[in-house]
């Protein structure tokens, strides 16, 4: 299925901002009866209902309810999304959460295109961004722990990779929201970080980056 | 070790937030930044051609060390302005957040050898941050039969340079009264200011002479011993106790010193006959207790034709005389003075100027 993110984060942030609980998910089928008393004009045959209770005062509620409609996808089309897959050698690296500094001393360089980033095989981390009339490397001072093994598909003693910087810069909100993060190059062809939001690791995000290749 | 592995320049300082308060305010003009490495240490300098030049010079006190391997030629490039300071600018500020951790920023500048990129890297404890800026040429140079100066260096643009010899003002004023009246002559749109320094029997004098969209205005320094550390009006190399001296310049260059003056604490004032003027700004960062001087040099632009006389200038005598009639007058905003707008100046200088006689101004 897809759904249009932007009314669902609309939800959650007034959900956030007030006074509220019982935050309820429901993915309902359209039915033939309802129709007529909701949305008639969507052509969706499947909704997302969001609940939840507004407490406005110490005696009472307001209950909301919301429906975003949702695309149900056929199978074929969902073929058609393909997610990044890894075939060539990965280097994970494990990161550690002071690394969101470096996301966000990269992020204060508005007018770079592109970065580049490279792994040595004594676990050095660099990034290059390209300026007209300068040239800007960061280096993390910290060796970072390079799994056995990482290097032994790799004729170098490095791994880079270049992204579009509007690209890293989407990454870097996950990477600050994170509470682990784990970075996988695979080389020449994509960045992938892999952020589990929460301490319990029960929810988690990936985010794909593909490679720029000029 | 050959000569290429050699680095020619290197110095390192902790006091980032201080040599950014500096760059940002000699950062007037959007064309280059000049770096010039020399024994007395590492300058920085912008400048407009003929009219001004604003430069500071950072000793090799000021760094932790000071490396210069010194040859027949200075170490002196141009770098991107609006690069420059946009690097040291975020590396300023993330150093601010990170103060607060307890860390310090490593500031090191570095040239390796000539047609080099000049290097500043930026280190704390977790990232070592590396700008290599390239070399520019500066257009303003290549126009100008520049073989000998290039090789001077820093005697660059000689024609700033005050000659002794010819001193006529020597002053020191509160630099914080000298921006809130800036700042005020801006208000008031001023295009020309002339500066009017005095001694009257024995007393000093200081008036700032505005000519702009509303005419003229003055202000006169008030409580001129707080204002005031220090006057002499020069005349053949001898103090005089009598004359006045008026100079007048392009607002528009003259507060280029605005942000710097925000920062000194005091100015000190030098200007010889020639209309030459040099002030220098002592600058002391309340963190570091550093104390630094940022020097700018002008020349006067006059627009007085007809008497352009700097030591007791008739027009300008009248102007600042209590005979001087007088429309409105309000106390300025930031400055504590006393805004005066003056009234038929101009019929009176048309008149002098079309009979080409010496009119009384107050006809």
């Amino acid at each position: 299925m897809e759904i249009n993110i932007d009314p669902l984060y609309q939800i959650l942030r007034a959900y956030q901002r007030t006074n509220s609980h019982n935050l309820l998910f429901h993915l309902q089928k359209k039915t033939a009866n309802k129709i007529g008393t909701y949305i008639t004009n969507s052509k969706s045959a499947a909704f997302l209902s969001v609940f939840y209770d507004q407490q406005i005062s110490m005696t009472s509620s307001v209950q909301h309810t919301f429906r975003i409609p949702i695309r149900l996808l056929k199978k074929d089309s969902d073929d058609r999304i393909q997610e990044p897959r890894s075939g060539d050698p990965a280097l994970l690296l494990r990161l550690s959460k002071n690394i969101t500094y470096l996301y966000k001393r990269i992020d204060r360089y508005k007018k770079a295109k592109h970065i580049t980033l490279t792994v040595t095989k004594g676990g050095e981390l660099s990034i290059n961004i390209d300026h007209e009339l300068r040239d800007v490397s960061m280096v993390w001072k910290k060796p970072l722990p390079i799994p056995a093994h990482s290097f032994d598909d790799v004729s170098s003693d490095s791994i880079s990779l270049t992204l579009k910087l509007r690209d890293w810069k989407k990454g870097a909100k996950i990477a600050e929201l994170s509470k682990t993060l784990m970075m996988m190059f695979l080389e020449n062809q994509a960045l992938v970080l892999h952020a589990f939001m929460d301490d319990e690791k029960k929810s988690e995000v990936l985010f794909y980056a593909g490679a720029f290749n000029a | 070790m050959s000569y290429d592995d050699r680095v020619l320049f290197s110095a390192t300082t902790n006091a980032l937030s201080h040599f950014a308060d500096l760059v940002n305010a000699i950062a007037v003009t959007n064309s280059t930044m000049e770096v010039l490495v020399t024994p007395r240490g590492l300058m920085f300098k912008t400048t407009e051609r003929g009219v001004f030049e604003i430069s500071t010079l950072l000793e090799p006190g000021f760094f932790k060390n000071f490396d210069l391997i010194t040859t027949d030629q200075p170490i002196r490039v141009f770098l991107d302005m609006d690069s420059f300071i946009e690097s040291v600018n975020l590396a300023n500020t993330m150093a601010a957040a990170s103060e607060s951790s307890g860390e310090t920023v490593q500031c090191t500048f570095s040239y390796h050898h000539i047609g080099d990129p000049f290097i500043v890297t930026f280190e704390d404890d977790q990232i070592l941050e590396r700008v290599e800026f390239m070399i520019i040429s500066d257009t303003g140079l290549e126009n100008e039969d520049s073989t000998d100066s290039a090789i001077t260096g820093e005697n660059q643009g000689d024609y700033f340079q005050i000659d002794p010899s010819r001193l006529c003002l020597d002053m020191m004023l509160d630099s914080a009264m000298l921006y809130g009246i800036l700042k005020d002559l801006k208000e008031v749109k001023t295009e020309q200011i002339y500066l009017y320094c005095a001694i009257e029997d024995d007393n000093p004098r200081v008036v700032f002479v505005s000519k702009g969209e509303v005419g003229y205005s003055r202000m006169t320094l008030p409580n001129i011993n707080n204002a005031l550390k220090e006057m002499a009006i020069y005349r053949d190399e001898r103090p005089t106790t009598e004359d006045s001296v008026s100079t007048f310049y392009s607002f528009e260059s003259f507060s280029k010193i605005l942000r710097t003056a925000s920062l000194a604490t005091t100015i000190k004032f030098k200007i010889d006959t020639d209309g030459r003027t040099v002030m220098s700004l002592l600058i002391t960062n309340t963190k570091s207790s550093i104390t630094t001087v940022i020097e700018f040099k002008v020349l006067q632009t006059s627009d007085l034709n007809h008497d352009a006389s700097m030591i007791n200038n008739t027009f300008m005598t009248r102007l600042v005389s209590k005979e001087q009639k007088v429309s409105t007058s309000r106390h300025s905003n930031t400055a504590g003075t006393q805004l005066e707008t003056l009234v038929n100046v101009e019929r009176a200088q048309h008149r002098r100027t079309e009979s080409g006689q010496d009119l009384p101004l107050f006809l």
